[in-house]
């Protein structure tokens, strides 16, 4: 069950991050290296 | 339709500040022309239908550099509805040769005029009403770095926007002139009926080529200008260029004579004071390299050292690790969870994590020296060196930036306007150890040399080695040979570097660096923990039988010449291809994995019993030289422009590495009694071709080139 | 002819002409070096070259190779 639990909260943050990665990568905001604080991160495309 | 209000000025007039104060944005200021090169955009504070364009730093509408066209295609097609000229007042007239033209475009205009406190300070008086009579445009005083009067100008260019107000300067070109541009004007019927027909009259003058593309005009049309343009050459005697310059300076004299009052004009300014020690003949280079051990003394082996200790051993290895697993335990968790978080996750997060301390205290030193305008003056100090390699000072600013972070610091290279310059400065600013590849260097210091001091120094150098060879083989190829660079460049004034600009700075950097532990490291450790805690049917197994230990093994044996080639190195350095501090990630996770107790010693003892120091002093040059992180790479083919000089550049980098790396491991083999026939000699052949390419004397194309700019 | 290149330090001449062509001289110009201006030269880097000069007011560092498109009196 904790197996089960914890595993699920594990992937789900995983999954979500993959997500908003790739999300943040469509919309250009970032250039993949998760810096969208970076001076240069509208250059990012 | 939302209004659109452009912000236009001089790199070091206090743009970026007052972008930040109209829009709330947090973006950094620097304090080298150029940090703002894209356009970058905001909605207004408190009216949000108000989109602030922030355009690059630029000292003129020319087209020869890249910010300079971006910007004026954007003023000029684009038609924003009002333009916001923010004007150093303690630089003012060079400030207005920018304000003269954008007031051509035909676009109502206010002038910011920014800086005044420095100018009251200094005893001076600036006229607003005769400076604003004489432009034909509104003007406002602004302190951007205190933040009064940006909201007034914001009001001013909005009423503006909505009445469309063009601007109507007093001042007029000598009569000549002006006669030749009402007559192009007027020829032109494509631009004779234009908002922006001045400004397209008087890039028609100077015979700009882009423009003249633009506008595609008939030859008939053309010879007829050439024609008005000849005569008022010969009339003046000077190029068509240069009149047009010396007509816009004569006429900001005049407005500025009148309207500026100096209250005394040759005194030494406390920044003129503080040039005279920093960039002293004698004084200067002691100086500069005494600050440049300071920030590395302070950042790598002190303050930023013991903090990044203790999150390494203390925190990462003694009560994070430990608890989670305590707990996972105690819940009853199934092994490979509890394997997948504590060895996967933690592990590899927090190897690292724990030189976020490191890297929160150098990016706190460097950008205090961008701040304060040190920056520019290591450019002015170390422009000499740089040219005997074929390169101009500012490539030292990318290379600089670079020792943060390789995207922004390629990025910067945008700075240098000669093309064969600017290629070789972005194919070899990567060389520079980054902040990134400083947990490779620790660990590899730390494990391998016992925290030697010569190591981490020895990076550098090899890292400026790498930039200066390449600088002079490269220049000697096809493709690299260029006229010489013109480097001209202002020298900002000193000043105390504010504390706002330093701490966002610092945080944006130290808050990228989490970011990307938190997203991209985070996934690529939890694959590598995948792959080599399972193997190809799926159960798992320990690291030495798993699918990446199978795959490893493939690629291995190519790096084997390099003295490393075990699979777990070949996977690390695969793998810092997606982020350098990935190598490190992965030697947590690989060696974790074999060793249960979490400890940082832990992974120290496994490397040295699986790597000799000269194979781990190979393995630590190829990895700060080979080809970069993929966010770099991708910072690199934005900046080339093209896949094939982004190929030619990685095919380079990673060639030296290998070259390098071999170079060092064979002759150290030598030394010590091992030569290997074949690696050997290839090493030999590798260190004759070097000095070959070195010596080997300058191509006939450049002597070509100088003998034309000599006569 | 005499250039800027040859100026010594602490001297303040009169621009008489620029030489040269394209890019170059169009920067030297934009940033505010033309016929008439008055240029301070202010010092020598470290290493000699380039120099660094004040015209309108504000400080500019030159190479001594563009420097010597620049004719003074």
């Amino acid at each position: 069950m904790a197996t089960f639990i914890i595993g699920a909260i594990v992937f789900g943050i995983l999954a979500l991050i993959s997500i908003n990665l790739y999300k943040n990568r469509k919309k250009g905001t970032t250039c993949g290296c998760g810096c969208e604080g970076c001076p240069s991160a509208n250059r990012c495309k | 339709m939302p209004i659109k209000i452009a912000l236009a000025g001089n790199p070091n007039s206090g743009k970026t500040t007052m972008f930040n104060h109209l829009t709330g944005s947090t973006q950094y200021v620097g304090n080298w022309p150029g940090v703002t090169v894209e356009k970058k955009e905001g909605r207004l504070k408190g009216d949000k239908d108000v989109i602030i364009q922030d355009l690059p730093g630029i000292y003129s509408l020319s087209p020869y550099t890249l910010e300079e066209v971006v910007s004026r295609n954007y003023l000029v097609n684009e038609m924003p509805d009002a333009i916001i000229n923010i004007v150093d007042a303690s630089n003012i007239e060079r400030n207005l040769y920018l304000t003269t033209q954008l007031l051509e475009i035909g676009v109502p205009v206010v002038i910011a005029l920014n800086m005044i406190d420095v100018v009251r300070k200094n005893g001076d008086v600036i006229d607003i009403k005769k400076l604003s009579e004489a432009l034909g445009c509104e003007v406002v005083e602004t302190a951007a770095v205190k933040g009064t009067g940006s909201k007034e100008v914001a009001a001013k260019a909005v009423v503006l926007a909505s009445k469309g107000t063009k601007p109507s300067p007093r001042y007029k070109f000598s009569d000549t002139v002006e006669a030749a541009l009402t007559e192009i004007e007027n020829l032109v019927d494509s631009i004779s009926n234009h908002r922006s027909r001045r400004f397209f009259a008087v890039k028609l003058f100077e015979r700009d080529e882009k423009i003249l593309e633009q506008l595609k005009l008939d030859e008939n049309t053309i010879n007829r200008i050439e024609e008005i343009i000849s005569k008022v050459e010969n009339e003046l005697d000077d190029d068509s260029e240069s009149i047009i310059t010396n007509e816009r300076y004569t006429c900001i004299s005049q407005v500025v004579e009148k309207s500026v009052h100096k209250k005394n004009k040759s005194r030494l300014t406390t920044s003129d004071k503080i040039d005279l020690v920093l960039t002293n003949r004698w004084l200067a280079l002691p100086i500069f390299a005494a600050i440049m051990f300071l920030v590395y003394y302070i950042s790598i082996t002190t303050v930023g050292g013991w903090a990044t200790d203790w999150v390494n051993d203390v925190l990462f290895g003694e009560i994070i690790p430990p608890a989670v697993e305590g707990f996972l335990v105690s819940v009853g968790c199934a092994d490979w969870l509890i394997s997948l978080i504590v060895d996967g996750i933690v592990g590899g997060v927090g190897a690292v994590l724990g030189f976020l301390p490191q890297m929160i205290v150098l990016f706190f030193c460097l950008s205090i020296l961008e701040d304060c305008g040190y920056m520019a003056r290591i450019a002015f100090i170390m422009d000499r060196i740089f040219r005997k390699f074929g390169l101009s000072g500012k490539s030292f600013i990318p290379m600089l930036v670079a020792t943060g972070c390789g995207v922004p610091g390629v990025m910067a290279s945008r700075t240098i306007e000669n093309e064969s310059d600017r290629r070789i400065t972005i194919m070899t600013t990567t060389f520079m150890p980054c902040s990134a590849k400083l947990p490779i260097i620790a660990l590899i210091a730390g494990a391998m040399f016992r925290d030697s001091a010569w190591v981490a120094p020895s990076a550098y150098f090899v890292g400026i080695a790498a930039i200066i060879v390449s600088g002079i083989i490269l220049k000697k190829f096809k493709g690299f040979i260029g006229d010489p660079a013109p480097f001209v460049m202002e020298l900002p004034k000193y000043h105390l570097p504010s504390p706002k600009t330093v701490s966002i700075h610092m945080f944006d950097r130290a808050k990228s660096f989490v970011k990307k532990a938190g997203t991209v490291i985070l996934l690529a450790c939890v694959g590598v923990w995948f792959l080599s805690s399972f193997n190809w049917t799926l159960t798992m197994v320990d690291a030495e039988n798993s699918i990446l230990a199978s795959l490893g093994k493939i690629i291995a044996p190519i790096f084997a010449p390099l003295g490393w080639g075990d699979w777990k190195s070949a996977v690390s350095t695969l793998n810092g291809l997606i982020a350098k501090e990935n190598v490190v990630g992965t030697f947590g996770v690989l060696y974790g994995v074999e060793e249960v107790s979490e400890n940082g010693a832990e992974v120290w003892a496994a490397l040295q019993a699986s790597y000799t120091q000269l194979a781990a002093y190979s393995f630590l040059i190829f990895n700060l030289l080979c080809a970069p992180c993929f966010a770099a790479i991708g910072a690199i083919r934005r900046e080339m422009g093209n896949a094939k000089w982004t190929l030619i550049a990685l095919g380079y980098q990673t060639g030296l590495a290998y070259a390098v790396s071999l170079i060092i491991y064979q002759f150290g083999m030598m030394f010590t009694g091992n030569f290997s026939v074949i690696f050997g000699t290839l090493a030999i052949i590798l260190v004759a071709a070097f000095v070959y390419l070195l010596f080997k004397p300058v191509n006939k194309h450049e002597g070509l080139t100088r003998k034309a700019m000599a006569s | 002819m005499r250039t800027l290149r040859a100026v010594n330090c602490g001297e303040t001449v009169k621009v008489v002409k620029l030489h040269g062509e394209g890019a170059v001289k169009r920067r030297i110009m934009d940033m505010g070096i033309t016929k008439g201006t008055e240029i301070y030269v202010r010092k020598v880097a470290p290493l000699g070259d380039p120099i660094e000069v004040n015209v309108r007011n504000y400080e500019l560092t030159i190479r001594k190779d563009d420097a010597q498109m620049i004719e003074v009196e």
